[in-house]
């Protein structure tokens, strides 16, 4: 991975939330890059630390309670969480923005789409005349497939539906042509057939315009889709690191292995078989089991795995795996 | 074992959308539209369909939850709103539900064991509190939890263990029928197993029945026998889960089916089908086939005139020119 051109260099970042019920590491030292011109996924289920790292990257971590504590976000070799609030308001929208999960929260219910798209242009580009923005969100409306642009510009977002919604979304996102989208879940609160229109809709205007992608999902389907490169996180750290191919392929975390196989089977063979299932929950993450983990829901955990954190060891070419027993044969 | 359980015959709900503050005119939704379904004993059957569809509806509509505008419901031959107030109400003991938001559909103020004991409370009121407890105990077993679950709350509970609570409220009266109703679409895919699993075993030793309402076709797929896939209230095609998803026959069927990810990147470049615009609204429906909007085959008849439901090898099929 590391021989290519990167755009973000996430090293060893740490993310904390300070509660009532004590220290809360969301994400607790994680490295990860994103190639340029690629799609990286995040991937793991509720309370893996998946959108905190997003929100880290974005600069949109609340704090407090939440605190950056450790780590880099180098982007284009700038460390995003050194700079200040005014440069970091220059950097997005700009050059790094984020699609949200939720179209029907995330736009203002009160302007027009065609105002909230231009907004983005008008406050990173202020010489821009009125007629030249309204040019541009009518373009950009047009390329992100919404039909009757011209007058879809007065549309307030309750007028619009889920799929078209998240496509004003993704206008407003790549406006700015940015070097890096953040997508967090843009597919969750849609349709199966919405989710791949607009799926499709990402992945071609990505060829088109050569933008790097953070994809943020639960969903594995929607990563081999889509992804090339894919980190698993489990209880906010990454588990296994690789190319798509060899995650699917050769999945050598059992908590991949288990998540892979949880899948009902689409391709008809199994049914009315017993589903695969990982045993028990993930850990609270006020408080932690020593050691790695997920031992303690892992079939195949020994003593030592209950004892120390394992490091991200490679099993393969840029395949890396958290786990004692990855260099054993499995 | 193909004994009609469940049975709907033309049901209909509509909803009436009120002429609004400034005025306008009253719009009619029809949530559910002449729909007629079979659900025979021990089986899974799955209502699958996208927001909008109706199915959530229609198994409610089933359970009497919402007021149905035209058509019947039977449960073991009796139609259900033949029934007085009282017969209605011992029915529904062998009738129940698991909602799909395991965070909204239990009382954050009450314990497990309240919440537990309220089906109890309702349809065994002579019931000694000594024996709802033994009655909660053995439930909570059944759905794999401890029995020291009953002092807690609601909150206490991951969303997985929160589902195995809605289920063990659903199976405190011994029923015969469950509506399913998304019943692990709010769950993360290592615990749906899970509760897919446990939703099986509970099938095979209490003979159960679902009505399993899901958006998720590979869920379907996997522990339905018989699938309804419905279309802004109409019921496109129904037929035996495997002969469906092998052959669809429906066009909407096909272009569902395809567009789930497919979970193996080596396929990522396969030729997709991709359904055009949007889910047409329910209030203005177009008029014909209500799917001829989208329908990369539809034809000048079928923007004219609505399809009627047909038999063609086993399904029954709503379109004019099926995909055989």
């Amino acid at each position: 991975m590391s021989a290519q051109e990167t755009i973000l260099d996430v090293k060893n970042l740490r993310t904390l939330f300070l509660t009532r019920k004590g220290i809360v590491p969301a994400v607790d030292g994680i490295s990860f890059s994103v190639r340029k011109g690629k799609v990286t996924g995040l991937v793991g289920e509720s309370g893996c630390g998946k959108s905190v790292t997003s929100l880290s990257i974005m600069g949109l971590i609340p704090q407090p309670p939440g605190k950056i504590a450790g780590g880099e976000i180098l982007f284009e070799g700038r460390d995003l969480s050194k700079l200040s609030y005014k440069e970091m308001c220059r950097v997005r929208g700009k050059d790094i923005s984020m699609i949200f999960q939720e179209p029907m929260t995330s736009l203002n219910p009160v302007k027009t789409v065609g105002y909230q798209v231009g907004e983005v242009l008008r406050i990173h580009q202020r010489d821009v005349a009125d007629a030249e923005v309204r040019r541009r969100v009518v373009e950009m409306l047009d390329l992100v497939g919404i039909p009757e642009p011209e007058s879809r510009v007065r549309a307030f977002p309750h007028q619009l539906s889920g799929g078209l919604r998240q496509r004003v979304m993704i206008a407003m996102a790549l406006i700015c042509d940015p070097k890096l989208l953040v997508a967090d879940e843009p597919t969750t609160a849609l349709d199966v057939t919405i989710q791949a229109q607009v799926l499709k809709l990402m992945m071609d205007l990505q060829r088109r315009i050569g933008t790097s992608i953070i994809l943020i999902t639960h969903d594995l389907g929607v990563v081999a889709e889509t992804c090339d490169d894919v980190n698993v996180m489990y209880a906010g750290s990454i588990v296994e690191q690789g190319d798509v191919f060899n995650i699917f392929r050769n999945p050598s975390h059992p908590y991949t292995r288990g998540l892979l196989r949880s899948i009902p089977d689409t391709g008809g063979t199994g049914r009315k078989e017993r589903l695969f299932s990982i045993d028990g929950m993930v850990p609270s993450l006020t408080d932690l089991p020593p050691g790695c983990r997920f031992a303690p829901r892992c079939t195949q955990a020994r003593e030592s795995c209950f004892k120390e954190m394992p490091e991200l060891v490679p099993v393969g070419e840029g395949h890396f795996v958290r786990c004692n027993r990855a260099r054993e044969a499995c | 074992m193909n004994n009609i359980l469940v049975q709907t015959k033309g049901l209909k709900v509509t909803f009436s959308a009120e002429a609004g503050m400034f005025g306008g005119e009253a719009r009619v939704v029809k949530a559910v539209d002449d729909v007629s379904i079979d659900i025979a004993e021990r089986e899974t059957y799955a209502l699958v369909g996208e927001s909008g569809c109706g199915k959530t509806t229609l198994g409610r509509a089933i359970l009497r939850l919402v007021p149905t505008t035209g058509g019947q419901v039977f449960f073991r031959g009796e139609d259900l709103s033949s029934l007085s107030p009282e017969a209605m109400r011992s029915l529904r003991r062998k009738m129940q539900i698991i909602f799909q938001d395991p965070y909204a559909s239990l009382n954050p103020r009450m314990r497990v064991r309240e919440i537990l004991a309220e089906p109890f409370r309702t349809h065994e009121p002579k019931m000694s509190a000594k024996d709802v407890d033994e009655r909660i105990a053995a439930l909570l077993s059944v759905v794999g939890m401890r029995s020291d679950t009953m002092r807690k709350y609601p909150h206490q509970f991951s969303g997985g263990q929160r589902q195995r609570i809605g289920i063990a409220r659903a199976l405190a009266l011994n029923p015969e029928f469950i509506v399913c109703d998304e019943a692990v679409s709010a769950l993360d895919v290592s615990i749906q197993a899970q509760v897919l699993n446990l939703l099986s075993d509970l099938q095979k030793e209490f003979r159960l029945t679902y009505l399993f309402i899901t958006h998720n076709l590979s869920v379907v797929r996997h522990i339905a026998d018989k699938v309804c896939v419905m279309f802004l209230g109409k019921a496109m095609e129904i037929g035996d889960t495997e002969d469906l998803f092998a052959r669809p026959f429906h066009p909407y069927t096909k272009f569902l089916i395809a567009a789930a990810p497919v979970p193996d990147p080596t396929q990522r470049d396969r030729e997709r089908l991709l359904l055009k615009g949007d889910i047409p609204s329910p209030i203005n429906l177009p008029p014909g086939c209500r799917f001829s909007t989208r329908c990369p085959y539809a034809q000048e008849r079928c923007r004219m005139e609505e399809p009627e439901a047909v038999a063609l090898e086993g399904r029954a099929v709503s379109c004019h020119y099926p995909l055989v």
